[in-house]
């Protein structure tokens, strides 16, 4: 072969391996970026559950729906996994109870949510959940988290706190997939 | 090797093995003596947080090292309740009044935090809000307007050693700045997550 065939070729790999090279980059940044978390996601929650009947380990899953908002590093939203257990007032119709709310950030190409029902209220929350891990390739969040779940004991003396009539605390890997976009329509 | 060599083998081995067995059943007797029911974490603790420090604004993460302090009364439910102050600066005033018979009881700055005692297992969270430099009000203000506002949530799950040590891991989150307002999105947002060590370094008084 001609020595300018040669070179020629070299050229030619050597450009594909840049060309090669760069998608790389592109797809590692892609894995990095957390700054479009908006949208509808299904999550599941696997791991390990203790309870204060017990001291024995039990298996723990859940799965639900939740809608996230971003703006900037700010991330709020709601998580499904509450019943909708119906608050009645005296002489008004029945409504749901509200779901849990979530607040988090992105820092560092990581995740951090925190949820319970109603943040900072001065009753205890049924569940409380905080949630830390990955956003990658923008739809699918790889996290661990630790959670507590409460049932009250309701009593009518309302200078006493609750009792817990059940309590779980649980920890393992979250997971959550975007199913839906959301376009954000700013309000007038 | 002769036998005088072997027989000192022989009873070396042999004292070893009634030796590691004394202390593996008495291992497991003091274990079996923690029943799930009667561990009780009401107390005051030391904690040593360990771990990483992100900020939303930051480039990278930092080492992240702190001394924490809490107290806490454990219900007949196995509900912990109590107050989690971390450093001398963390943590915030007690701002919410949200549980009476724990409340103001000893005036005791930091973040409220309730927990479950599982068995041998410790579970905990702590929210709170603070302001932690509003500016002093003047003679003739008719609004005070608090510009730096602090939401602070902290979870943590751990296995407790007896009642007096907890090993576990643990999150935390710090929100700054005030919701709805026009700079949303770009306040400083603090994750800290690691592993703590707690010591129970204090009884408390029945009559508290």
């Amino acid at each position: 072969m001609h020595p300018t065939g040669h070179l020629t070729k070299w050229l030619c790999c050597g450009c594909l391996i840049l060309v090669l090279g760069g998608f790389g980059l592109c797809g590692m940044q892609t894995r990095d970026a957390t700054n479009n978390v908006t949208g509808i996601w299904k999550m599941s929650l696997s791991g390990i559950s203790f309870s204060i009947e017990e001291d024995m380990p039990a298996q723990y899953q859940m799965s639900s729906e939740m809608v996230l908002f971003q703006y900037g590093h700010a991330i709020y939203g709601y998580i499904g996994f509450l019943p909708f257990d119906p608050v009645k007032a005296d002489d008004k119709n029945p409504r749901p109870r509200p779901t849990t709310f979530v607040e988090g950030f992105t820092a560092n190409g990581r995740i951090w949510l925190y949820a319970s029902e109603g943040l900072d209220k001065e009753y205890l929350s049924p569940l409380y959940i905080s949630i830390v891990g990955r956003v990658e390739d923008f739809d699918t969040i790889v996290a661990e988290f630790i959670l507590m779940e409460l049932d009250f004991e309701h009593n009518n003396d309302i200078d006493k706190r609750l009792l817990i009539s059940e309590g779980i605390g649980a920890t393992g890997v979250f997971r959550a997939w975007k199913q839906d976009e959301m376009i954000l329509v700013t309000g007038k | 090797m002769n036998m005088k060599h072997i027989a000192r083998a022989r009873i070396l081995a042999g004292f070893l093995t009634a030796l590691a067995l004394t202390g593996f059943l008495a291992a497991a007797e003091a274990l079996d003596t923690q029943l799930a029911a009667d561990t009780d974490l009401s107390g005051y603790w030391q904690v040593e947080l360990r771990g990483i420090q992100t900020e939303s604004n930051a480039d990278k993460p930092v080492p992240f090292s702190e001394i924490a302090y809490m107290w806490m009364i454990q219900g007949p439910d196995n509900v912990l309740r109590g107050y989690l102050t971390l450093g001398d600066s963390g943590g915030g005033p007690v701002k919410k009044t949200g549980d009476v018979e724990s409340q103001d009881v000893m005036g005791y700055a930091g973040i409220k935090a309730t927990g479950l005692v599982t068995g041998s297992r410790f579970w905990l969270m702590g929210q709170g809000a603070s302001h932690p430099g509003p500016q002093p009000p003047q003679l003739n203000d008719i609004i005070i307007i608090i510009d730096n506002h602090m939401y602070h949530a902290i979870m943590a799950w751990g296995v407790t050693g007896f009642e007096d040590m907890i090993v576990g891991k643990f999150h935390y989150m710090i929100f700054e700045g005030i919701p709805a307002k026009d700079s949303i999105g770009t306040e400083n947002y603090t994750g800290i997550m690691g592993t703590f060590r707690a010591y129970k370094i204090g009884e408390i008084e029945e009559e508290l």
